[in-house]
């Protein structure tokens, strides 16, 4: 029997089956029920909720809980997002697993804080100077709210880097049945088997990630933000550098196919092909639906991208909508992948979803190119 | 959408129809269908609007937003305004007498919910009683399986009150003689 559950409660709950221990945040709309139920549930089960002053030093907390050995977790929104950037940063360079829910509003800047957003899609990807990669994921429903915070707490270990989790407002705050696994796979750290005299934080073979020690072990090691060598400690020279950035990009990059969930609905050989994510998939299924000629590529995982599998998909289409909740983000990824076609796309920005209909009169109105 | 019961309930923040809209769908839930339910609010905690969306199916439910309401429910002018554009004539409007206007569109159902519930001492659970009085257009739900809602719900005082606010507001309906 599912019980009715809210896309924030379903996170939290997420969270802490997947065994969070450390949550450090500062409450913003529409994220602020994961706040509100990690207070009340963590201390109780010997874990710790810190209110912090502020998103920077939420971000900072939770890298140091992390390299102590805690499954960690904050939660915000886009104004609080844009502020953790900085320290993301930092746990992308110094590999440091962290979950990062990121309940997407409508913006620029505090926006309307109540109402729904996709602009924050390229943020998440590049939203740090440097080229620093991680993986974000988008779900589109409150089952896949659990599901997917489950999931990012074990690619955060598997893959030693910070995951996003960015559900918009609508998931957020939507109340579906939600049906409870007995018990989830929970994620395991990799702990060095050498000597700690032998230990090398940042030293694995290429494509492999390295196992991270705990503070407070015997394993004393040196973390910066800055360029470092195998030994955690700051170097310069170019070729620490070229490595070590190939190596950011590599791990995540190399094993896309390991990551990146792509969701597909529809016939075999889809002539329109309907690329869309959160709340916005689920409009564009609804759209589609009895439509013999048209499929709908869902994006489960935003970053790194499934490219392989979605030029796969395009193969058959004669034309690519992308509809989303902002004036134009992962359309020109879709651009840059889909090349024999024409891809649209189909845009609102005014803090309200897109409707079945609007998806359904686009595929209508593109006339030619459609059928 | 084909074969879904879609409700819309609006008033003002701190009213509870977001409240309603959850033990709508947990009662729905309870009964097997597939549920969803949805808010609207502004950034003010009380005052302003306030509403949700309940969308009640058979089968999985692709869009959980209402687009083609089925029923409506209003406890303030400004959800009249916002919820009541472009019903279809049969689309019952159950809506609170007291508000000075009439739905635009639908099928008005016009009931003295806040003024029953100030005299029969209930004033914080007229959400409650407006959820009664809709359960007579829901066939997905009935009063019982509502009531189940409001125990699993609430404890102590507010469960005794919302119980009787809930079959209050279902024989509101049911007296109630429109003209």
């Amino acid at each position: 029997m599912p019980i009715l559950m809210q896309g924030n409660a379903a996170i939290a709950e997420g969270a802490l089956r997947a065994g969070v221990s450390f949550y450090a945040g500062y409450p913003i709309t529409p994220s602020s029920e994961v706040a509100e139920i990690m207070a009340r549930r963590l201390p109780g089960q010997g874990g710790i909720y810190l209110q912090m002053e502020d998103e920077l030093a939420s971000m900072a907390a939770i890298i140091g809980a992390s390299l102590a050995g805690a499954r960690s977790l904050t939660a915000t929104s886009g104004p609080g997002f844009s502020l953790m950037q900085e320290n993301l940063g930092m746990a992308v360079m110094a590999e440091v697993p962290c979950v990062i829910v990121n309940v997407q509003r409508s913006g620029p800047s505090t926006g309307l804080a109540t109402r729904p957003g996709q602009g924050d899609i390229m943020q998440a990807r590049w939203g740090r100077h440097g080229d620093a990669p991680i993986i974000a994921l988008c779900p589109s429903s409150v089952q896949d709210c659990f599901d997917q915070t489950v999931r990012a707490f074990i690619l955060a270990e598997k893959f030693r880097c910070p995951v996003v989790l960015m559900p918009d407002q609508v998931v957020a705050h939507l109340s579906e049945g939600l049906e409870l696994p007995g018990e989830v796979t929970r994620s395991e750290r990799s702990r060095p088997t050498c000597s700690p005299a032998e230990y090398q934080p940042f030293a694995a073979p290429p494509g492999e990630i390295p196992p991270l020690a705990e503070y407070g072990s015997p394993y004393v090691f040196h973390v910066t933000s800055s360029m470092h060598d195998e030994t955690g400690f700051s170097r310069s020279d170019p070729e620490t550098a070229r490595k070590k950035n190939l190596h950011l990009h590599r791990k995540l990059h190399d094993r896309v196919e390991d990551i990146a969930e792509v969701r597909y609905y529809g016939p075999d050989r889809p002539g329109v092909l309907v690329v869309a994510y959160g709340i916005t998939a689920r409009a564009a299924r609804a759209a589609v639906q009895g439509d013999e000629d048209a499929g709908v590529l869902e994006l489960a995982t935003l970053w790194p991208l499934h490219e392989r599998r979605l030029a796969e998909v395009a193969g058959s289409a004669r034309l690519v909508l992308v509809p989303e909740m902002n004036l134009g983000q992962m359309v020109h990824e879709m651009r840059r992948i889909v090349r024999h076609c024409p891809v649209h796309g189909l845009h609102r920005a005014d803090g309200e979803p897109i409707e079945p209909e609007e998806i359904a009169r686009a595929i209508r109105d593109s006339g030619g190119e459609a059928r | 959408m084909n074969g879904e019961t879609q409700v819309l309930l609006g008033g003002a923040g701190g009213q509870g129809l977001v409240l309603s809209g959850v033990l709508l769908a947990q009662a729905a839930l309870a009964r097997g269908y597939h549920v969803a339910q949805s808010q609207q609010y502004g950034i003010a905690s009380r005052g302003g609007f306030s509403g949700a969306g309940v969308v009640i199916s058979r089968e999985p439910v692709l869009y959980p937003l209402v687009t083609e309401p089925s029923a409506v429910v209003c406890l303030s002018a400004e959800a009249l305004d916002r919820y009541c554009r472009g019903l279809a004539p049969h689309v019952p409007v159950v809506y609170d007498c007291g508000l000075g206007k009439t739905p635009a569109t639908g099928r008005g159902r016009p009931l003295p919910i806040l003024q029953e519930a100030r005299t029969r001492g209930l004033p914080e659970s007229a959400n409650v009683m407006a959820l009664g009085a809709l359960a007579r257009y829901l066939p997905a739900v009935d009063v019982d399986s509502l009531a189940m809602a409001v125990q699993a719900r609430f404890g102590g005082q507010w469960r005794q009150a919302n119980l009787l606010a809930l079959r209050a507001g279902w024989e509101l309906e049911d007296c109630h003689e429109y003209d």
